[in-house]
């Protein structure tokens, strides 16, 4: 590979390990990362059992946490920032460095599954293994029977191996987190053609937004992302192959195999992998017009777009057409949220007696409100968005410096990279910071190649006393990068384990509700249709194998929970309709507003602006009612089976029948007249 | 003391440099040098097949072969031998094939119109071997020749700076696996199930029975406590609050972990369309937590019920 524009850059041995000897490969210095990486994980361990045991308000394990993490991540990442250390001191700094970042959800909730989507895609495992079939509908998250790549990977794994799902799971994240880092290691050092470019993005990588929660949950987005990298660092060895060899052709069939992969794994990331081969074209195109960098042969990655394409558009299309209702509420309302906001609340009905500025501060979301994290991590969220621009713009500088944007593969990704900063604007709202917290966990695979490619420089400086004080900056920067990374990510109650907190998801999951689902599954076999708070649907739509009852705008099947009396006639006739047979009722929803702000479904009446729990007489409104059967008990849990074919339900229902049947006469009678 | 533990560390650094040496140089003996040769090709994957037809859970040890087996047939059916990466990026591309390889053969049994099983996935697998190793063969048909890629070796001096991060790795670990089961957690919660039992627990509408006749109803409790819970089962004719008849009450001990099975029976005296009974378990030593049981009976012989 042409490296001739990077004349004070190492060049790497090609694919070989370097074992050229230098006196920082030795002594203490070299086993400095090791040291750290097996007295971190003790301490990070330590952590999570001090968390465990923490009461509300203690934040000691948080200190801890960080110590551990820092005493592995600051000298690995020195090591790794280094264009001195060996080879396979890297590859394994880059491998320990991908292991560690799942090690904290793992720690957090051990051999189980902890996340609402993550027991959405277990189950779903377990379905595909136990009866062969694609597709089987999952109405915990209605998305993911379109998209069954992953479930087909664990399944397979699980048919060749004999391990259990979970334990499936484990692994398979522990191996994706690692060749992740891998994945962008190769894609950095193909595109910068230097060893320790590669190692810097990967290093920078792993402190992003996501990679340490996000992408280890057992979900279909931390396996789409990794094949992603792996795509995006396969176009780039693409690019830069020989244009006559098969070597080129080779990495061409894998970039459009793993579009392949992509389509159906994961609406969003297949969509990512198209923009991605759209900037490598793009910039292709431009570059070639400009006559700046014709190495780039257009020919193929334009074909390999239009491949994308096609493939993206067709399984949309013939096999998840229900995706674009599924994905369009989330962009829709982050894009009115965001005009809301920028707009002064332009479109938005004022009500009387609010000031336009109180509107747009209700509008607005606040960020960190209710927060439970440490101090410092707060001040280091907000630190680090101010940081990283200038992380962003110190690699901008290197880059036109060395020239590197006249290279249209380093430009395409530097465009890549823009994007991070693009959606900045979207972490004022609600739904807009969720769409940003994805976008980045793509668009951070860009910056990570623009950081390794401009913090390259600082370890090829000559003078020590300029070299180790900057080498020291960046790594106190990216580690307070990462705080901040983590503390707008992901909440304390999804990151450490302790007291049970209601409607959490992670912490309001026990074993009670576990052992009442097995108990369902066991006694009233699958496909009982049933409904309760999001907890009872976790685990009785998963262990319980049963079928949501969902409400809607057109029902109100949450009053059969949410309802201080008895359900009305209307609540029944749609029971019947759907064939809701059970009701399964937590008694803790009368002591505790829900976490995550609504007990069953975001669209419920009063869903996050609840001050109180719910009355008492929610829970206790079963106990005269003449037509549920309650057949379990516990503690706190009570199963109830609605008995539909009693007498004075059927009184009731034949009301709203005949009422029914009347508007029904009437709305014909009034076509015909009208016809007439 | 130091000179011990230098000695001892690098008599095990020999032994294991013997152990690897030993199997390098029985693979390519066996598989002319190359793994991505086609006799190599379906060495590998009658290797994972093979692990993967051992007995429950010795199958395990199939785990790396399945991680990285279909990925390298994919590799090398696509690159050729000669051209395959190696190294790290071999390494990694090898695993995440692998990784995309399963979906896309679920697809093809899918599309062949089979289910996704266990017999499915070997099949697809053995069938992924077979075409790369052909394809592999036709390949050096046509070049006239064997090609094979760069050799990938172990140099001494490499796996001796190797053993340390590689130990480390595996140390660190080992220190997470160990630590999440030693170290001390929150105790899990404890509760008492009590449902109905056996038929009964199907029960899903009034229960017909004859005038005069007592039914026996089956419950069930499950102690999932740490301690022996001792109880009382009492039914209720109309509810615990309208009670019209309270039937015999019975009394047990459930040992922590255990399932007691409770039968309560009596009679039911004015039974209409719908009589409520209600089971209530009284816990002897502390306050009751559990709300009654509750299911109907109505009267077989009327016809308006």
């Amino acid at each position: 590979m042409d490296a001739s524009w990077a004349p004070e850059l190492e060049l790497p041995d090609p694919e070989g390990p370097v074992i050229t000897r230098h006196r920082s490969n030795h002594g203490l210095r070299r086993a400095l990362p090791f040291i750290g990486m097996m007295l971190g994980s003790a301490i990070v361990v330590l952590s999570y059992s001090m968390a465990d045991f923490a009461v509300p308000g203690q934040k000691e394990h948080f200190a801890v946490f960080w110590v551990g993490t820092f005493l592995f991540l600051m000298p690995a990442g020195w090591r790794l920032l280094s264009h001195r250390t060996a080879a396979i001191d890297r590859y394994v700094l880059i491998l320990g460095v991908g292991m560690f970042t799942y090690v904290p959800k793992f720690l957090a909730y051990p051999y189980r599954p902890a996340y609402f989507d993550e027991v959405g895609h277990w189950i779903q495992v377990e379905r595909l293994t136990d009866d062969g079939l694609l597709f089987v509908k999952n109405n915990q998250i209605v998305v993911i029977s379109d998209y069954p790549a992953m479930h087909m990977f664990a399944a397979g794994v699980r048919h060749l191996t004999g391990i259990p799902t979970i334990v499936v799971a484990i692994i398979m994240l522990v191996v994706l987190h690692a060749v992740a880092l891998v994945g962008i290691y190769v894609l950095a050092k193909t595109i910068t053609g230097s060893e320790h470019a590669g190692s810097t993005a990967a290093f920078f990588y792993s402190i992003g937004p996501g990679f340490w929660f996000f992408s280890s949950q057992f979900s279909y987005e931390s396996y789409g992302i990794v094949v992603l990298i792996w795509g995006t660092a396969a176009m780039a060895k693409m690019l830069t192959s020989d244009p006559a060899g098969w070597t080129r052709t080779s990495w061409m069939l894998i970039v459009v195999f793993i579009e392949a992969v992509l389509v159906a794994t994961h609406h969003l990331t297949s969509y990512m992998f198209v923009i991605v081969i759209g900037a490598y074209a793009g910039a292709a195109l431009v570059f070639r017009l400009l006559r700046r960098d014709t190495t780039l042969t257009m020919g193929e990655s334009f074909f390999v777009l239009g491949v994308a394409i096609a493939m993206t558009a067709g399984w949309l299309i013939e096999q998840a057409p229900g995706t674009q209702a599924y994905v369009a509420p989330f962009i829709s309302g982050g894009a009115g949220d965001v005009v809301a906001i920028f707009g002064g609340g332009a479109g938005l009905e004022e009500p009387e007696g609010l000031l336009a500025e109180d509107l747009e501060l209700e509008e607005a979301r606040e960020l960190f409100a209710g927060s439970t994290l440490p101090m410092y991590e707060i001040i280091m969220g907000f630190v680090s968005i101010l940081i990283l621009p200038l992380l962003a713009l110190f690699s901008g500088i290197v880059q036109l410096k060395k020239a590197l944007l006249d290279r249209a593969i380093i430009f395409a990704m530097t465009l890549f990279a823009a994007a991070y900063f693009v959606v900045y604007p979207l972490m004022l709202s609600v739904e807009g910071a969720e769409i940003a917290r994805r976008s980045w966990s793509f668009t951070s695979i860009g910056l990570a190649v623009m950081i390794g490619s401009g913090f390259q420089v600082i370890s090829h400086i000559k003078e020590w006393w300029k070299r180790a004080p900057l080498m020291g900056l960046t790594i106190v920067l990216f580690m307070g990068v990462l705080m901040g990374n983590l503390a707008t990510g992901i909440n304390e109650v999804y990151r450490f384990p302790g007291v049970y907190v209601y409607g959490s998801d992670t912490r309001s999951t026990t074993l009670e509700i576990q052992d009442a689902a097995r108990w369902f599954q066991d006694t009233q076999g699958p496909n009982q249709r049933l409904i309760g708070d999001r907890t009872i649907q976790m685990w009785f739509n998963s262990l319980g194998k049963g079928i949501l009852g969902v409400p809607d705008g057109g029902n109100r099947l949450w009053d059969f929970v949410l309802a201080e009396n008895e359900p009305d006639a209307q609540v029944l006739h749609a029971a019947r309709s759907v064939g809701l047979r059970w009701v399964i009722i937590d008694e803790r929803q009368a002591q505790y507003k829900p976490f995550i702000g609504f007990y069953l479904d975001q669209n419920e009446p009063l869903a996050t602006e609840r001050v109180e729990p719910l009355p008492e007489s929610s829970v206790s409104k079963y106990d005269d009612i003449d037509w549920v059967i309650r057949v379990y008990s516990s503690e706190r849990i009570s199963i109830y089976r609605l008995d539909l074919s009693a007498v004075e339900i059927q009184e009731v229902l034949a009301t709203v029948d005949a009422d029914n049947a009347r508007r029904s006469d009437a709305a014909k009678a009034g076509l015909v007249e009208e016809a007439g | 003391m130091t000179s011990f533990t230098t000695s001892f560390r690098s008599a095990i650094g020999r032994f294991v440099r013997g152990l690897v040496s030993r199997a390098t140089g029985w693979s390519r003996q066996v598989l002319g040098n190359r793994f991505d040769r086609p006799a190599g090709l379906i060495a590998a994957t009658v290797v994972l097949l093979a692990l993967a037809e051992l007995p429950n859970p010795l199958r395990v040890v199939a785990l790396p072969a399945a991680l990285f087996v279909p990925g390298h047939l994919v590799v090398t059916l696509i690159f050729g031998p000669s051209r395959a990466p190696v190294g790290l990026t071999g390494a990694g591309l090898r695993v995440i094939m692998s990784m995309a390889a399963y979906p896309l053969l679920a697809l093809g049994i899918f599309i062949a119109d089979r289910f996704y099983t266990r017999t499915s996935v070997l099949i697809a697998v053995l069938a992924l071997g077979v075409i790369s190793a052909f394809v592999g063969l036709t390949r050096e048909y046509r070049h006239g020749e064997a090609v094979t890629g760069p050799p990938v070796g172990i140099d001494r001096a490499w796996m001796s700076r190797a053993m340390m991060p590689v130990g480390s790795l595996v140390c660190a670990f080992l220190i997470v696996a160990v630590g999440v089961e030693v170290a001390p957690r929150r105790p899990i919660d404890e509760f008492v199930q009590f449902n109905l039992g056996g038929r009964w627990a199907l029960v899903d509408a009034a229960v017909p029975i004859a005038a005069g006749f007592e039914p026996a109803i089956e419950t069930e409790i499950s102690n999932r406590t740490t301690e022996v819970r001792r109880y009382e089962v009492v039914a209720y004719v109309g509810g615990r609050d309208d009670a019209v008849d309270r039937w015999e009450p019975v009394r047990i001990e459930v040992a922590p972990g255990e399932t007691a099975e409770v039968r309560v029976e009596g009679p039911i005296p004015d039974l209409g369309c719908r009589t409520k009974v209600e089971i209530v378990l009284n816990d002897l030593d502390g306050p009751d937590e559990h709300d009654p049981l509750a299911l109907f009976f109505r009267a077989a012989e009327r016809s308006d019920c």
